[in-house]
């Protein structure tokens, strides 16, 4: 299993532990990754200003990719509904194709209708192309701990086009969880948005949103949250000093982590290697760095 | 540039798309608001429809730049009216007329004009109270589109408005 990968602007510039956790885990499961040669925004959060824009970035990374032949491993949420919606409204539209054709001469791509790319998230890898056996057989030590599952929202909607597991109902990263003998469970604010859309705007409502669903998962006997989306890590985790300061209440704090990372606990790999002396929640409550 | 216009006019479609179909679907059942995490900032998604449906696009601009996109009420909206879509076409629709965005929006769009990605990489603290950088990580230099000036005078082309503070180097 090869892929090319693309990082995006927040794990590649922030968020390490997503790409440190990826780069030890994916190798032991038989993926290999190749590199697009560079970095540049997925377009996603200019969306909202100029679909123009947008459009124009998406297809650039998609233009690239097909130059390279593998599917597209994209492991940040925002930057898969970017590509993937970028490329249905391409497929669908013959007369955008020849307008971002355009623009992507200048620059030596070309996006070509008639091989549209696979694009796949960690979500995806894990479960439709490893598989739930592969992993339960590379487990080692396997995870004890009770833990809550955070999809974010871009890889389950909109409706309109494939999405990575059932908008209402989503179950797979419970099963890769499962395989490698972590318990979960469901909870009424499981599939509640981090909020990360709107921290241009309302930081304040942002912090009191991640802090209520930090708070009711405990409440709800969980020992740790899961996400797949650097932008709701960086929510959850990062921000939680932050978060504290504005609902001013300890019981927030909370131990938050990669997918990936914990598949690797599982496999044997040592924390600091998983980027989780990274992490900025409580993780060494639960593992020893 | 004759793609360009091409491109606007298919954007006007899509805007006149959504404003003729999405006001006259929607019942107001409210079900997108009452799942809506924006709502205590003023994106009441059923509200904007009936305000945009009635011409006040003024009062609807209040919630229009809170809601997160979480997508939540395009999923769940039993007349498929698309609230989500609808409040991004609006952000769109004012921005081309000259609003300015939240400052955000512009400073990630100048960000991109001039490196490609909205930051450059971090150094960031970890437990130890160590900094860290990708280098220290031993995680490898990502690189930058081949051709930087071809990438932001497309950025320019498509953007002007709001990148008039980026030079064109």
């Amino acid at each position: 299993m090869k892929y090319t990968v693309f990082w995006g602007c927040m794990i590649a510039t922030v968020e390490y532990g997503y790409e440190v956790s990826v780069r030890e885990v994916f190798p032991r499961l038989g993926v290999e990754l190749a590199e697009l040669g560079w970095n540049a925004c997925c377009g996603y959060p200019l969306m909202q200003v100029n679909t123009r824009v947008w459009l124009y970035l998406a297809s650039r990374i998609l233009a690239e990719t097909q130059g390279s032949g593998h599917p597209l491993f994209v492991p940040c949420n925002g930057c898969h509904i970017s590509l993937c919606e970028a490329q249905h409204t391409l497929m669908k539209h013959d007369r955008l194709v020849g307008w971002v054709n355009e623009l992507l001469r200048d620059e030596g791509l070309r996006f070509n209708q008639s091989s549209p790319v696979r694009i796949l998230h960690t979500i995806e890898v894990l479960h439709d192309e490893v598989g739930l056996e592969k992993i339960r057989s590379s487990v080692v030590k396997p995870f004890s701990f009770k833990v809550a599952c955070h999809y974010g929202c871009h890889i389950i909607r909109p409706a309109d086009f494939p999405r990575v597991d059932d908008a209402e109902n989503p179950t797979k990263m419970e099963a890769i969880l499962g395989a490698i003998g972590a318990k979960t469970g469901d909870y009424p604010e499981r599939l509640e948005c981090c909020g990360a859309g709107a921290n241009v705007v309302e930081p304040e409502l942002v912090a009191r949103l991640c802090g209520w669903k930090l708070k009711s998962v405990r409440a709800r006997g969980f020992d740790a949250l899961v996400t797949s989306c650097p932008a709701c890590q960086m929510n959850y985790d990062a921000k939680q000093d932050a978060i504290m300061q504005v609902v001013k209440d300890p019981d927030i704090s909370f131990p938050v982590f990669y997918l990936t990372q914990l598949v690797g606990l599982a496999m044997g790999i040592e924390p600091r290697k998983l980027g989780l002396n990274l992490n900025k929640s409580p993780v060494e409550n639960l593992i020893d760095l | 540039m004759i793609a360009l216009n091409e491109a606007d006019r298919l954007l006007e479609e899509l805007r006149q798309t959504v404003a003729n179909l999405t006001p006259l679907v929607c019942y107001s059942c409210a079900r997108c608001s009452s799942g809506c995490v924006m709502t205590d900032a003023g994106c009441v998604p059923h509200s904007i429809i009936q305000l945009f449906r009635l011409g006040l696009l003024d009062k609807v601009e209040r919630g229009l730049w809170s809601c997160c996109q979480c997508l939540k009420c395009d999923v769940r909206c039993p007349q498929d009216a698309r609230p989500a879509i609808l409040i991004l076409a609006l952000r769109n629709l004012l921005v081309a007329r000259g609003l300015t965005p939240p400052k955000g929006y512009k400073v990630m769009l100048e960000n991109v004009a001039r490196q490609a990605t909205i930051q450059p990489p971090q150094e960031v603290m970890n437990k130890d109270f160590d900094f860290v950088s990708r280098t220290t990580l031993g995680l490898p230099e990502l690189g930058k589109p081949a051709n930087m000036d071809a990438f932001r005078q497309n950025l320019k082309k498509l953007a002007a408005n709001l990148l008039e503070e980026v030079d064109e180097k």
